[in-house]
């Protein structure tokens, strides 16, 4: 009796220290979601925009990209210096930065940061290293890892070498891939780093915790030691994999659930609520042709047809219920910016896509004439994802009514055997598209002659050529490149090398009261929270 | 004893024989899917992807990688995800698979009690109007997919009457009633309608009669004569039901947000995540050729008819 007794009440006593104690200090706690399981916690090997932006909470940057995408100053005190040829970028770091263990951050976790991702035993997937020199040769093991253009001055001054000058340097810095790594950290987990929260450690506004390699719901908690730790306003930001929209619009209007992601079904359901966050992306979703492999295609009169007869506006509209705008061109609105007066993509090289019937009709028929045939059957590969079935139907049925005499089959395939066609040269036409990063140039150099993924194999020096100049000469020249990318543009479009259909954008429910948090277009990752707080 | 030791003995060499032609078998369709193990490869250089090739052993002959494979297996060591960048396929799936084993469990053990005697009472009250909504229930409880019945349940119970939690596996069991149920409904189903059709049977039999004649009472013919011998069916089928169900279920799982192991099997399969696939179908493999020799060794100890041979 005695012992039950004693039992009830160190029970008791436990139940009031627990209640006091949590009334004491109310917990400021975020609940966040993300679209599916990261594919990996380890910043040297990240490619994909969960994992990128996972990572981005415990992981600090030199750079961070603010709301209109510019690249402000964070563990760097300044922007970059630049040498006068482009080629030499030395960045200055705070003296006062540390990991979570309370270790100081220097410019040699840097160097030891930038170095992993390049070397060939780690095995990185990664494709956002800015171009430093000697990489591919580092890669492929021809040169040691210590030849690689990178290197710490000092503990707080590091110094990167590239092949050529890049206007979007800084930007490219805001990426978590040139993010300090402990060296004493990583090298005493040897494989095991990056594996498990255990197994990493944070530089960043929070610490990694209850993460194993494939959880759906994980938690970041404050890094007491973060240098700006003042401006991190929550204790705890929860995370839980949401892949069902339905569950993740129940959980959020159940308050379960501070954010959650939007499909093009449940858009019209929130429109004009102060909850919808609408983001546009990089993607651009275009029609592919396989110029090389169909003898039509190759006719340059059917390509103009096929580029003026559909209405980009519908497309949007109708079928994507306003989750894409119409593309303006092979290079999506938003990326860049002309250097000189500030003009977007849009204003500057739009106007060359629009839908046009007549014109349509009168360059497929001369194409028609030109052929001598009095129809043209073509195969259109997509993948079997409900958005791209739903394009296809509408592209299918768009050009079946606009250019009568055309017959389109549609073929809904995984997106890896689609893949394969494009990577192959072999298909007529593909539902298909480019995400492009900091640099417009990705979207142009896509079809550059000896290009893997130019998958029309298009051929065309003058092409070519503008190219390099954006790869070399242009570097430093902001105006020059701004008008070649402008030119590479028009050139694939006079010559309809490629469809362009739309560029993506992303919905959002975000909780009103949530302020102070960044949507960005560029980079991995939607959402950057570090210094997001509660409106009180 | 001498032809139990026998019997057990040439079981397990068919099952291991079985199992090494299903990995072999996979391994090879594996080889010949198309594209690369590489999430990000629309993205890597020729040298990126000669790289990741020789990190991983790609760049080996067929044969070579087949061998190395199986020595791997055999050792244990089922290799790391290419999905989930270098984790180790085995911990990963070791980490998912308790969620979908219990709801698994749970859904069987429940589906199959509630349909048993559903089918049961239909049996005995055959061609009255519980015998005709029992049927009704089986026939739509096995051709609406389960992932409908998901989403209703989630709308009845979690959203409008807020009775249970909406998703999330962090509510212990109350988190895995709805899953539950949604995954309950098909082997409910399938019980009821073997169980009556069985019991229909039996019940007609001599020996019932015999039963009915020495002054039973109906419910205890049923359930002591009848149900019994109408379970010998359920039995075969019971088995392959539990291991489907036991590996997860990719959209139910996805409803619920359950930490289960049913997206691995679909995933890594349209990914190319190659240690992933060989390791999900082993698994899958192995749990039910255990489950078809529990079951033939269950078969022996129920059912007379099937009582293994004394040669003399």
């Amino acid at each position: 009796m005695k012992k039950i007794f004693a039992a009830v009440l160190a029970a008791a006593l436990l139940l009031t220290a627990v209640t006091t104690a949590s009334l004491a200090e109310e917990k400021k706690v975020l609940n966040w979601f993300i679209e599916g399981e990261v594919t990996t916690m380890d910043s040297s090997k990240v490619y994909d925009t969960l994992s990128g932006e996972a990572v981005a909470y415990f992981t600090d940057t030199l750079y961070r990209l603010d709301s209109e995408a510019n690249a402000v100053p964070n563990l760097a005190v300044a922007e970059p210096e630049v040498s006068e040829d482009g080629t030499v970028v030395t960045v200055t770091i705070r003296d006062d930065a540390k990991y979570a263990d309370g270790s100081a951050v220097t410019a040699y976790d840097i160097e030891y940061a930038v170095k992993r991702a390049a070397d060939p035993a780690v095995g990185s997937q990664a494709t956002s290293l800015p171009a430093i020199k000697n990489l591919d040769a580092v890669r492929a093991g021809e040169l040691p890892l210590d030849d690689l253009g990178i290197r710490a001055l000092s503990d707080t001054v590091i110094e990167f070498t590239l092949d050529g000058a890049d206007p979007y340097i800084a930007k490219k810095l805001a990426d978590t891939i040139v993010s300090p790594i402990s060296e004493a950290f990583a090298e005493a987990q040897g494989d095991q780093y990056g594996l498990s929260a255990d197994n990493l450690l944070a530089s960043g506004a929070y610490s990694l915790k209850d993460w194993t390699g494939a959880d759906i719901a994980w938690t970041y908690v404050k890094n007491p030691y973060y240098w700006d730790a003042e401006n991190v306003y929550f204790d705890e930001i929860t995370i839980q994999v949401i892949k069902d929209v339905a569950t993740g619009t129940n959980l959020y209007e159940s308050g379960k659930l501070d954010g959650t992601f939007l499909t093009s079904d449940y858009v019209p359901l929130y429109a004009g609520t102060e909850d919808l966050v609408d983001v546009p992306t990089l993607r651009m979703t275009n029609l592919e042709l396989g110029i090389s492999s169909n003898e039509i295609l190759q006719n340059e009169n059917i390509r103009k047809a096929l580029l003026f007869a559909l209405d980009r506006e519908e497309l949007c509209t109708s079928v994507l219920n306003g989750t894409a705008i119409p593309g303006v061109g092979v290079i999506p609105d938003g990326i860049a910016v002309n250097p000189e007066t500030g003009a977007s993509v849009a204003e500057d090289f739009g106007g060359q896509v629009y839908f046009d019937l007549e014109a349509a009709q009168a360059y497929f028929a001369k194409a028609l004439e030109e052929l001598g045939v009095d129809s043209v059957e073509l195969r259109l590969v997509t993948s079997d994802t409900d958005e791209n079935i739903k394009i296809g139907q509408y592209l299918q049925s768009a050009y079946e009514n606009n250019l009568p005499g055309i017959k389109i089959n549609l073929a809904n395939v995984p997106a890896s055997v689609r893949f394969e066609e494009m990577m192959s040269y072999d298909f007529d036409l593909a539902l298909g598209g480019w995400t492009g990063d900091y640099d417009p140039t990705s979207y142009v150099n896509q079809h550059r002659s000896d290009y893997a993924h130019n998958h029309s194999q298009w051929q065309s020096d003058e092409l070519s050529a503008l190219i390099d100049k954006l790869n070399t000469e242009d570097g430093t020249d902001f105006a020059a490149r701004w008008a070649h990318l402008g030119e590479a543009n028009k050139y694939l479009l006079d010559n309809a090398v490629v469809i362009p259909l739309e560029q993506a954008t992303k919905e959002f429910l975000v909780n009103p009261k949530l302020t102070g948090y960044v949507t960005k277009q560029l980079g991995y990752g939607v959402f950057d929270l570090t210094r997001a707080s509660f409106a009180e | 004893m001498n032809r139990w030791i026998k019997f057990i003995a040439q079981r397990l060499l068919y099952m291991a024989l079985t199992l090494f032609i299903i990995a072999s078998v996979t391994f090879f369709l594996m080889s010949a899917l198309p594209g690369t193990p590489y999430n990000n490869q629309d993205k890597l250089s020729e040298l990126q992807l000669a790289m990741l090739n020789a990190k991983y052993g790609f760049d080996k002959p067929l044969f070579e990688r087949y061998v190395s494979y199986l020595s791997n297996i055999l050792h244990g060591d089922f290799g790391i995800s290419l999905q989930f960048s270098d984790q180790p396929v085995a911990s990963l799936l070791g980490s998912r698979i308790g969620p979908s084993i219990q709801l698994g469990l749970q859904a069987v053990i429940f589906g199959t009690i509630v349909g048993t005697i559903m089918g049961a009472i239909a049996a005995m009250k055959q061609n009255t109007w519980i015998d005709v909504f029992c049927q009704l229930f089986a026939i739509t409880g096995r051709s609406v997919p389960n992932f409908v019945i998901a989403v209703l349940l989630q709308f009845i119970f979690a959203v409008t009457l807020k009775w249970l939690p909406i998703g999330l596996w962090d509510d212990g069991f109350r988190s895995s009633i709805l899953p539950t149920l949604a995954l309950s409904i098909s082997p409910m189903a399938d019980a009821a309608r073997f169980i009556r059709t069985e019991m229909v049977e039996v019940l007609s039999s001599d020996y019932i009669e015999l039963a009915r004649a020495k002054g039973m009472s109906d419910i205890r013919v049923a359930f002591t004569h009848g149900l019994r011998n109408a379970l010998i069916p359920l039995v075969t089928t019971l088995g392959p039901m539990t291991v489907s169900l036991m590996t997860g279920s990719l959209v139910v799982e996805n409803i619920f947000a359950i930490p289960g192991i049913g997206e691995q099997f679909t995933k890594s399969i349209l990914s190319n995540d190659y240690y992933t696939i060989m390791a999900v179908t082993i698994l899958y493999s192995t749990m039910l050729v255990t489950v078809i020799f529990l079951t033939d060794i269950l078969y022996q100890l129920i059912d007379p008819r099937v009582r293994v041979e004394e040669k003399n």
